[in-house]
């Protein structure tokens, strides 16, 4: 169990079914509010969590995740979605991602490298940020 | 006209994340880097071309480390997903 548990704040009603309690063997009852985030059944109870699955920021899906990093991990906390600046960041890097490669196949040189690189460092920071 | 390509970011990002790519692009950065450095001081000077040899090297052993990166994380979240997912079995799974 984790030593250090973020605090919480109600400030939505779920939808009904919006959770699901899973006991696993070795780390006891957890409650998957999927597509956000687990919890602990004994931090925290099935109605407030679930109350909260229209209203946990990324912030606190990362905290929780750092918390406990072994019982949390990656099988219980999908991806939260990329904001729409990230997205289109994304897309713009790849899309100047393929124009460094293609120049630096063409022409060479240093400056398409340098453009590739750049691009490809964008989208790993974008990558990297969502938990991927 | 925006929103289809967001709707596209957002799909190509998920799926990234989904196979936990975020460190193999980032050792794609560094070689793509070591390339262009170490093709660069081919035609360089003599006292940089020592100098973009170096680095060209420091950066594809970056490259080197955050495959292994990689690597680590791949094996570290398949034993998460054995540790708590399905291999051992899940006593009980009900909706709320």
């Amino acid at each position: 169990m984790p030593s250090v548990m973020p605090k919480y704040e109600v400030s939505h009603t779920p939808p009904p079914g919006s959770g699901a309690i899973r006991t696993f063997p070795n780390v006891g009852n957890v409650i998957e509010i999927a597509p956000y985030v687990s919890l602990y059944k004994n931090e925290i109870g099935i109605r407030e969590a679930a109350k909260q699955r229209a209203a946990i920021p990324q912030s606190i899906t990362e905290r929780l995740y750092n918390a406990a990093p072994g019982h949390y991990g990656k099988v219980n906390m999908p991806p939260v979605a990329p904001a729409k600046a990230a997205s289109l960041t994304a897309l713009g890097s790849v899309i100047l991602a393929a124009i460094g490669i293609t120049g630096q196949i063409i022409f060479g040189g240093l400056v398409f490298g340098m453009i590739t690189a750049f691009a490809l460092a964008v989208l790993a920071a974008i990558v990297l940020s969502h938990g991927g | 006209m925006l929103d289809i390509f967001s709707e596209i970011g957002t799909a190509l990002v998920s799926a990234l994340v989904k196979i936990r790519a975020g460190s193999i692009i980032a050792t794609m950065v560094f070689i793509q880097l070591a390339v262009t450095l170490g093709d660069h001081s081919r035609s360089a000077d003599e006292p940089l071309k020592t100098f973009f040899t170096v680095v060209a090297i420091v950066l594809g052993a970056g490259g080197v480390c955050a495959m292994l990166m990689f690597f680590y994380d791949q094996f570290r979240a398949r034993l998460s997903q054995r540790t708590l997912g399905s291999h051992h079995g899940i006593d009980e799974d009900r909706n709320i």
